[in-house]
């Protein structure tokens, strides 16, 4: 049979191509990079006055940016690693979360989550968290998400996380996707749960919710001014900022 | 190409094995093709009794990739078969199996779109639902969609004929299999695999990371794959 004939082919190509470009990110960047000077952003914006100008206010008040693989995964990945960093030093945080977590399998199951799968994802999230705070150290949090396998584990919880909340509160949601999506649930199913979906808004006012983690964001983009400063929810007082820029979520350090 | 297995991979589809095993899909049995590796699996599927497919055996081939489940199976006929909505050369067209980046793929409803939650039972399901009820409005086998529709429509018996040969071509690859026909609803949805071919679980040694030879060339990439043109 001919290339032309099989209906196939088109598919194929476009899947073999979106590979290779996942597998040219994948060899360039670890799924979460040691932190470097928020300095060296200005590399990559030379020619780009907008964005230089933002970068030079954001080395004001931001020191370190931590990297994370541009794989559709990245804000979910920088936030489940800032969580595990956060509870580690901080007890508070820690015992709220671990009691939150308790409850999530049921409260997902009986969202219509799979369980058989759900409770994969839940244990291995709670038992890594677990092990994390007892005895890991950097380095062992460095590899857990690093590790491939491991790391999109982590990534598939807070997904589930993020849908359940989306779902549990479709009230307050569904008025932002109303007309394009029929309910919460198809939103979840095909801009929460496929594995390369990056989060909006949405997403992450979601989740920030469900594990009372909040966070604030850094938008840097084209614009005239400064930096865009958000708190995740409105009100809140995040320890952790991320850095935005137009795609893609990096994690910063003061 | 020789690869390791990880180890979430494997523990996964073991599991997933496992729970199959102890409670099967309605039509469907699943056995491992070799024993040692768990990235490829034997599909029979039923007809349903009750319906034209009665009496009917297909097999198809199951291979997940080293990120299962992460990126979704594959599955392939390697029994005739002649379906709506699977290709001629056996690959099966149904959303759930793409990869959530293939976007362009037709008017299915992207709900139904691969993610990790999912599992080969899930997958099992919808093929085993595939099967008395396709789905015309993207077919992967357009003759056998028009044919279906003017059987639907018209009672044009062409379709049903074409079934039929095919019910007593694959009779004897049942038989090959050691595997029964079930031709009530009562021994359909009852219906086990094959004992002798189930792999003792006890052997396995999950404490490393496990070494098999794996070839990905029958997934998706099916342009020059030969098939027999009807």
């Amino acid at each position: 049979m001919t290339a032309e004939a099989d209906p196939m082919s088109h598919d194929d190509n476009v899947i073999a191509q979106m590979d290779q470009i996942s597998k040219d990110i994948a060899n360039k960047s670890p799924l979460v990079s040691e932190p470097e000077p928020v300095e060296n952003l200005k590399s990559e914006y030379t020619q780009n006055h907008g964005f230089l100008a933002k970068i030079e206010h954001l080395t004001k008040s931001y020191s370190k940016i931590r990297r994370v693989r541009g794989d559709g995964n990245c804000f979910y990945r920088a936030y489940a690693y800032t969580l595990f960093d956060a509870c580690k030093r901080d007890a508070a945080l820690r015992d709220r979360v671990f009691k939150k977590l308790d409850t999530t399998l049921a409260w997902l199951v009986q969202l219509g989550m799979p369980s058989f799968t759900t409770e994969d994802f839940h244990d291995t999230f709670v038992e890594t968290l677990k092990n994390h705070c007892d005895s890991g150290t950097y380095d062992s949090l460095m590899e857990t998400f690093n590790n491939d396998g491991m790391s999109n584990y982590l990534v598939v919880y807070v997904r589930l996380l993020t849908s359940g909340q989306l779902q549990q509160d479709s009230d307050e949601y569904l008025p932002f996707v109303e007309g394009l999506y029929k309910d919460m649930k198809e939103f979840c199913d095909k801009e929460v749960m496929p594995v390369d979906r990056e989060a909006d808004h949405l997403q992450i006012k979601a989740l920030t919710e469900c594990l009372s983690f909040p966070l604030k964001l850094v938008y840097v983009d084209r614009s005239e001014g400064g930096p865009t400063e958000l708190v995740i929810p409105d009100g809140s007082s995040p320890d952790v900022s991320l850095l935005y820029r137009p795609g893609h979520y990096d994690i910063l350090y003061d | 190409m020789s690869s390791e297995v990880p180890l979430m991979t494997l523990k996964s589809l073991q599991k997933e094995f496992k729970d199959l095993q102890k409670d099967s899909v309605e039509g469907c049995v699943v056995w491992l093709t070799d024993d040692s590796n768990f990235l490829e699996w034997q599909v029979g599927l039923f007809g349903p009794p009750e319906t034209i497919f009665q009496g009917a055996y297909f097999k198809a081939i199951l291979t997940f990739p080293l990120d299962y489940p992460f990126s979704p199976p594959c599955i392939k006929f390697i029994s005739d078969i002649w379906h709506p909505n699977v290709y001629p050369n056996g690959t099966v067209c149904i959303s759930i199996l793409h990869p959530p980046t293939a976007d362009e793929v037709s008017g299915e409803l992207p709900s139904e779109r691969w993610n990790p939650t999912r599992t080969v039972r899930t997958v099992l399901i919808s093929i085993a639902s595939m099967l008395n009820s396709p789905n015309i409005n993207s077919p992967a086998n357009v003759d056998a969609a028009v044919m279906y529709r003017k059987w639907n429509t018209n009672n044009d018996p062409a379709y049903v004929d074409r079934i039929k040969d095919l019910i007593e071509k694959n009779k004897s690859l049942a038989e090959s299999d050691g595997v029964t026909i079930p031709l009530t609803l009562a021994e359909y949805t009852t219906h086990t695999k094959p004992v002798e071919d189930t792999p003792d679980m006890g052997d396995l040694n999950l404490d490393s990371d496990y070494d098999y030879n794996y070839s990905d060339s029958d997934c998706y990439y099916s342009d020059e794959e030969e098939y027999e043109d009807d």
